[in-house]
């Protein structure tokens, strides 16, 4: 691992988020969640009338459970599809400076439209007197939950070249991730499995840090969550042509 | 330069290649020839360790493509049959691209892709995005893709399918050009065209080499010669006759029909004679003309077609 490594990564990761704007429909997908993420806040914002940003952050796991493989479907399927995955994959680099390349690059992608949604708690805290530290713990808490995401949904789309199923398959295992440890859920469990669960779920620890805590634990699950899907998906780019 | 040693390849019971082995030396271009489906974009996914091989070994230079696969990669310009590339890119944007993920300094970016540019004629394109470029740009493209980091091996998975005669020539010549100090293996199902740019040929049919060798070797060992064309005005039973009772003659065909008393003849000589010019004088001597004449050598169509029946 020397400078070259991560240069090389760098490279990588810069083509992909080019590849991201170069095409008309990152500014449409970021206007779509830039009117949707403020539409539905606003909504019941004047209704509540707490200069609160709470609700927001309730409401991003469920807009991010659409993004998030909207942004990942693409990154192998279309590799696949047009066969330059073959390019890609013979070129002297390793699985794992694409896969770490085109993970971040995806979550690049995510930060850049959460990061324009930073009007939101300039407009609430100019409404009323704001604390500050759960808004900052809601961000780096989706920044979190989205990685979360998009590990799980750059895998899910390693395993297909067809961009719709890997987006429809990605929903679905990033909502049952979500899911599992939701209350809801819980009650119908069993007793022995609840506590695994509710360590299991992603939106958990998310509400965690939402609140303004951050806890290595929950900082140590999303990375470990991150990391398993990742390393999952460089199993699935070196097993190619065994089939 | 490059070992290939008992390749076989496997997809579940699906045999696609059968214990190959063959070697490429430095400085060699290699026509790989076959009919579509025998096994020559297999061996190449594995010769550039994109797929692995169910058995034996792929050595460059020594070097294992298994277990040193990065070391070898860097060594290999490949271009795929499908020619993928980047279609949302422009094509400076994706040279640079290219040539900065291949680890060429920064400093000497600006002066290869010049020189790639110029060598694969991609000036008039370079500002446009790859999606609107013709069949002929792409592949131009894709070679200059391969050649960017100046690669001791070019793989090349038939670079001139789809392209219009004058493309064609132009891609050979550049793989001739190229080939002066590279080693390229290239495939195609075209015969003319590895008669015209390779030195050595292998030719491999369901999954296995059927032949190897210069292009004159292979017919000696296809078991052909040459054979005399000559188009006759005479009366058809005496000019058989005469030529069937001339020496040195092997065989006789009476192949084509242009009229009633105009036939054309195909004579093979015994080997090692050269019958032209007593074949002539026999044929004037007998007061009929000759319309046509000419020597033929057999075709690589026609090694081709025996070895791969």
């Amino acid at each position: 691992m020397d400078k070259k490594y991560f240069k090389t990564i760098y490279v990588l990761f810069k083509k992909e988020l080019m590849s991201y704007f170069n095409s008309p429909i990152a500014y449409i997908f970021i206007g779509v969640f830039l009117i949707v993420g403020n539409w539905l806040f606003f909504k019941n914002f004047y209704l509540i009338g707490q200069a609160s940003m709470r609700a927001y952050f309730d409401l991003l796991p469920w807009i991010f459970l659409f993004m998030s493989p909207a942004i990942s479907m693409r990154i192998w399927a279309e590799e696949k599809k047009s066969g330059t995955i073959e390019f890609l994959l013979t070129l002297p680099i390793t699985d794992w400076q694409v896969v770490l390349a085109k993970f971040f690059s995806a979550l690049a992608f995510l930060f850049v439209s959460l990061m324009l949604s930073i009007t939101l708690p300039i407009t609430v805290m100019y409404l009323g007197n704001m604390d500050i530290g759960p808004v900052i713990g809601g961000y780096i808490g989706a920044l979190f939950l989205g990685g979360a995401y998009l590990a799980l949904g750059v895998f899910i789309s390693s395993l297909t070249k067809n961009q719709i199923i890997a987006f429809v398959l990605g929903l679905v295992a990033c909502f049952v991730a979500f899911i599992i440890g939701a209350d809801f859920v819980l009650l119908g469990a069993p007793q022995f499995l609840v506590p695994v669960m509710k360590f299991a779920g992603l939106g958990s620890h998310f509400y965690n840090i939402a609140k303004g805590v951050i806890d290595s634990k929950d900082v140590i699950y999303y990375c470990s969550f991150i990391f398993v899907f990742l390393w999952l998906n460089t199993r699935v780019i070196e097993s190619r042509g065994w089939k | 330069m490059i070992d290939i040693k008992n390749l076989t390849k496997k997809f579940g019971n699906n045999v696609i290649l059968d214990d190959i082995s063959f070697s490429v030396n430095k400085g060699e271009i290699l026509g790989f020839l076959g009919p579509n489906g025998a096994g020559k974009t297999t061996t190449m996914k594995i010769i550039t360790s994109f797929w692995s091989p169910t058995r034996g070994s792929v050595k460059i230079d020594g070097v294992d493509v298994i277990e040193n696969s990065l070391e070898v990669r860097a060594k290999i310009g490949y271009l795929p049959e499908t020619v993928p590339l980047y279609d949302d890119m422009r094509v400076y944007e994706y040279l640079k691209f290219i040539a900065e993920v291949r680890g060429i300094e920064k400093e000497n970016i600006k002066k290869r892709i010049k020189e790639v540019v110029a060598s694969c004629g991609l000036k008039k394109v370079l500002l446009k995005p790859i999606e609107e470029l013709s069949k002929g740009y792409r592949q131009r493209v894709g070679l200059a893709q391969a050649i960017m980091h100046e690669p001791d091996i070019l793989i090349l998975d038939e670079p001139t399918t789809g392209l219009d005669p004058n493309q064609i020539k132009e891609i050979r010549d550049l793989i001739k050009k190229i080939g002066k100090e590279k080693t390229v293996i290239f495939s195609t199902h075209i015969l003319s065209e590895v008669s015209a740019t390779c030195d050595r040929i292998i030719i491999i049919n369901g999954g296995k080499i059927v032949g190897e060798g210069t292009p004159k070797e292979l017919a000696r060992k296809a078991g052909s010669q040459e054979v005399v064309y000559v188009k006759i005005k005479g009366p058809k039973e005496n000019v058989l006759d005469k030529l069937k009772e001339m020496e040195n003659v092997e065989k006789v065909e009476r192949k084509d029909k242009e009229s009633d008393d105009v036939y054309g003849y195909e004579i093979t000589p015994k080997e090692g004679v050269d019958l032209r010019e007593y074949l002539s004088m026999t044929i004037m001597g007998a007061g009929w003309s000759i319309l046509e004449f000419n020597k033929k050598t057999v075709s690589l169509e026609d090694i081709f077609r025996e070895l791969t029946k």
